[in-house]
């Protein structure tokens, strides 16, 4: 009951900006700047029908999607090695910190003329853009993660005579996990944002990025609401899965 | 009864930076075979560091430990229970238990684990808890687990550092006959620090009290009552006494 | 353990998923039916292109001045066909690549300015025509500034580019307007089979051009308004707006308005004003873009109210409803194609063999365009006149197809 009533609140504003939207662009009355729903709907309720003779929305999505995923675990794999690494010697850590500290505020999207030069138009220079995007959240929370993690727990795994690995596996690993998780889930946020912009990259032919471009180019703009939708509800089943992972997993933290 | 820990000299400084901190010098004890041993001594003198020493995660800057054979410190057989923070807090009571096991150096067979663990279940009387998370337990059930946990290497002495301090009165008592029944069932023998007296008095066969810093040893005392122990009587109650005042005082 | 089992089980998940959306995508390719050739487009901004074909990552080019030129003086590849030699052979030649478009509403409001901008337009042809060596270096600092261009190791002079550029270039008021068959069709929905010019055309501004250029009394309006006019800054083809900005005294002289930048003339100023017998009658605000396609959606979005744009993304978005009219062509012409240095082909017909071939050995050949634009219409066309099939490049590691109409 309480649960309903939250998605119920969740849901006022969104139900009242729809509402708004439409009343406007009612008055507007010019779909290029704000496109009616009756306009929006139809995108978004025939999601498999090719859009501009290139890929439907489905489509659109699933590839965005198999893109972000794929990005993502690169980094996730890549970052989550080395933070273990850097966050369990310091020596390792104080080479790498400076690089990580100085490449970090750099918009992934900055890396595009070098990405095409280096990974070449199309699959390789987007992967390359999630995977900047993603990389570094991971690789803070992973650092941070094996940082934290209480000296009591490596103490009680070396009186039982644990070997280095041993404790990296026994204790490193499942302690920092929950910090882990929390950077994963921000790396997919991000992952997730820098896609747009990488899929506005030449060399792309299909993704929700590449087809609001194209909808802009041809100024449909009840496609670029609808695309809009898509990357939200997207972003929001994510994050809601990864929560609910955070939960299933990690109930112990703060309780420890 | 055969000595199974013996102390010879053993002392201990820190050094932080500019300050120098002499936490040991010269401490010199023994611990027999199936006895249960408390150490005492004021606040910070050096007790947790005697118990980190004889299980391995610090070292003596002089002095020796032998077992019954004469052995050095790794070969004596010792595990630990803190104060908190023990447990992995992701591992269920089961997988806790099973922990030290599960370490290459022991190689035991999954099956041979498992009964194990079930064994020291019921030992601990956790059973019904065995897959629950250490989070959902109380303070006492999680030092059960850790005690339970601790056993299953089956230490030849068991370490314990102010094991019961957290818990409350009635939880204390109900742990501190726990580990009386444990000796009568499997001849351990436990090195327990301690800051209550009463405790010391309601457990140990002998008391160890150290000076303050840097720590030696002040006296050692006999409680020769037999289990169990009723507080109520005029001798122990002189015992609470005089051992209260040693640690206060820190001089005979 | 069980977290890190949990951990694995998601990772696990992840891949399946991965591949079964990737062999949901397979699918597609696999439906393709075999037998035609193949040729592969990728669409990238102008200025990218010669960075891709000197990096080996397209084969081709397909786009306007002074790109082409850009690529052909730097040895980046060579030029084989211009849009007159594209099949279907004669339509492009003489047709309209970039016009003048205005919003209805602002033509509505403001006849007489939209007349102005048009006959300024035409003086800007003209003069081009008179003096083409002058328009040749007014081009050249605008879209490159003073400074040499470096292009693949060597270094050019923009007014040699622009001398060879506006070779390729017909600077025309009279250019009949193409009519678009291959993007049209593509278009959900919009069951075009083709546009018809003179359904967007609106010829009233033009004529009140040409009168007003004939010395006509001008009626002024009773504001002075701003007018948002958008173009493509990398191209050529808005030669004549240049020529009137950066050189205005001529143009007044001659027919007595300009439009004037307030201050001294230099790079490309962002504002200037339209200036007739003395009085300011406009502001004009310049406003770059990337692809005409954007400039066109500005243009619905009331962001703009005239642009210098390619004749395809306009009629295109007014076929779709965009408020907007074409006025007059500004030039035909102008666009390129280029292949690699190593291609085997001289001209279309060997570019096409070389096509076939490739696509027999599965490589097809790579073409990059710029979305929406003339260049993908051209070819798009040719292709389909020639029977050969596009598929987009760049989809995830395989390739979504494209069935040309
Ligand atoms: N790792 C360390 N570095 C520096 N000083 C330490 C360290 N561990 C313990 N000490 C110092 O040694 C002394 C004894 O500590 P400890 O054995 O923990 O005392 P307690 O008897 O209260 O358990 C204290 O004064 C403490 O500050
Ligand atoms: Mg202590």
């Amino acid at each position: 009951m309480t649960r309903l009533h939250t998605v119920t609140k969740g849901l006022v504003l969104p139900v009242i900006i729809i509402i708004a939207w439409e009343l406007l662009s009612l008055s507007i009355h010019n779909s290029y700047i704000l496109p009616g729903w009756e306009l929006i709907l139809p995108v978004l309720l025939h999601p498999a029908e090719s859009l501009f003779g290139g890929a439907s929305l489905f489509e659109n999505s699933i590839i965005s999607l198999q893109r972000v995923l794929f990005g993502f675990m690169f980094a996730g794999a890549f970052a989550i090695i080395l933070g273990l690494i850097c966050g369990w010697s310091e020596p390792v850590n104080e080479y790498v910190n400076p690089l990580v500290q100085i490449l970090r505020p750099v918009p992934p999207i900055a890396w595009m003329p070098l990405a095409i030069a280096w990974f070449k138009i199309g699959f390789g220079s987007l992967i390359f853009i999630i995977f900047i995007g993603a990389f570094f959240p991971v690789l803070i929370s992973t650092i941070e993660g094996v940082r934290t993690l209480r000296e009591r727990w490596l103490e009680v795994a070396e009186t039982f005579d644990a070997t280095t690995w041993e404790k990296f596996r026994t204790v490193v690993i499942p302690g920092a996990l929950p910090s882990i998780w929390t950077g994963l889930r921000l790396a997919f946020g991000v992952a997730w944002m820098c896609l747009v912009a990488a899929e506005m990259l030449p060399g792309t032919s299909a993704g929700l990025g590449y087809l609001i471009m194209y909808a802009y180019n041809l100024g449909q703009i009840q496609v670029i609401v609808a695309g809009m939708i898509v990357i939200g509800i997207i972003g929001i089943a994510s994050d809601f899965l990864f929560r609910l992972g955070q939960s299933r997993m990690f109930g112990w933290q703060g309780k420890e | 009864m055969t000595d199974i820990l013996v102390l010879k000299g053993i002392s201990k400084r820190f050094i932080d930076e500019n300050t120098v901190c002499q936490a040991l010098s010269d401490i010199t004890c023994t611990i027999r075979r199936r006895e249960i041993v408390c150490l005492m001594g004021p606040s910070g003198c050096g007790k947790s560091t005697i118990l980190r020493i004889l299980s391995g995660l610090d070292t003596a800057d002089s002095g020796v430990v032998h077992g019954c054979n004469g052995e050095k410190t790794g070969n004596i057989h010792t595990a630990m229970v803190f104060q908190e923070h023990g447990l992995f807090p992701w591992l269920s009571v089961a997988d806790n238990i099973a922990y030290g096991l599960t370490m290459k150096i022991r190689s035991r067979s999954r099956e041979q684990i498992k009964r194990k663990v079930s064994d020291l279940l019921s030992l601990v009387h956790m059973e019904d808890f065995a897959s629950s998370l250490p989070h959902q337990l109380s303070g006492g059930m999680k030092q059960r687990v850790a005690v339970a946990r601790a056993l299953a290497v089956e230490p030849e002495v068991l370490l314990m550092d102010e094991p019961f301090s957290s818990l409350d009165p009635f939880t204390r008592r109900e742990l501190q006959d726990e580990v009386l029944r444990i000796r009568e069932k499997l001849d351990t023998t436990f090195f327990i620090v301690t800051h209550n007296p009463e405790e010391a008095v309601y457990l140990s066969d002998r008391v160890i009290i150290l000076t303050r810093r840097p720590a030696k040893v002040l006296k050692e005392i006999e409680i020769p009552q037999s289990y169990p122990r009723n507080m109520a009587e005029p001798e122990l109650i002189a015992l609470f006494q005089e051992i209260t005042r040693l640690v206060s005082t820190g001089s005979t | 353990m069980r977290e890190v089992h949990i951990v694995l089980i998601c990772g696990l998940m992840l891949i399946v998923g991965l591949i079964i959306s990737d062999a949901y995508m397979y699918r597609e390719v696999t439906d393709r039916s075999l037998g035609t050739a193949e040729v592969r487009l990728v669409y990238a901004t102008s200025g990218i292109m010669p960075q891709l074909l000197n990096t080996s990552q397209v084969d081709s080019f397909f786009v306007w001045e002074p790109v082409v030129s850009t690529a052909v003086m730097g040895n980046i590849g060579s030029e084989i066909a211009t849009e007159a030699d594209i099949p279907p052979v004669g339509k492009w030649t003489d047709s309209a690549c970039t016009i003048l478009v205005m919003r209805n509403d602002f033509i509505m409001k403001y006849p007489e300015i939209a007349a102005y901008l048009s006959a300024v337009t035409m003086a800007g042809i003209q003069q081009i025509h008179t003096d083409p060596d002058d328009a040749q270096n007014i081009t050249a600092s605008w879209v490159f500034g003073s400074q040499p261009i470096r292009s693949a190791g060597v270094f050019l002079d923009p007014e040699d580019v622009e001398e060879h550029s506006f070779k390729n270039l017909n600077f025309t008021d009279t250019a009949p307007f193409p009519g678009i068959t291959a993007m049209s069709s593509m278009e959900q929905g919009q069951a075009v089979s083709g546009t018809d010019p003179s359904e967007f055309l609106d010829e009233s501004v033009a004529m009140r051009a040409k009168e007003l250029l004939n010395g006509s009394e001008p009626e002024f309006p009773a504001e002075v308004p701003t007018v948002r006019i958008g173009y493509l800054p990398s191209s050529d083809q808005p030669a004549p707006l240049y020529v009137a900005i950066k050189d205005p005294d001529t143009m007044y002289a001659t027919y007595g308005f300009c439009l004037k930048p307030p201050g001294p003339v230099s790079g490309h100023p962002g504002r200037c004003d339209l200036v007739v017998d003395n009085r300011t009658i406009a502001h004009v605000t310049l406003l770059p873009g990337q692809v005409g396609g954007g400039i066109m959606t500005g243009l619905g979005q009331n962001a703009m109210d005239a642009a210098y744009i390619g004749s395809v993304p306009a009629e295109m978005q007014i076929s779709m409803g965009n408020n907007a009219s074409g006025i007059q062509s500004v030039c035909a012409g102008g666009s390129g194609l280029i292949v690699r240095n190593d291609a085997p082909c001289t001209d279309w017909d060997s570019f096409v063999s070389w096509i076939k071939e490739r696509s027999e050995e599965h490589k097809p050949v790579i073409i990059a365009v710029p979305q929406s634009s003339i260049q993908e219409e051209i070819i798009r066309e040719a292709f389909a006149y020639e029977n050969i099939q596009i598929t987009l490049y760049g989809l995830s590691p395989h390739d979504l197809i494209q069935d040309i109409p």
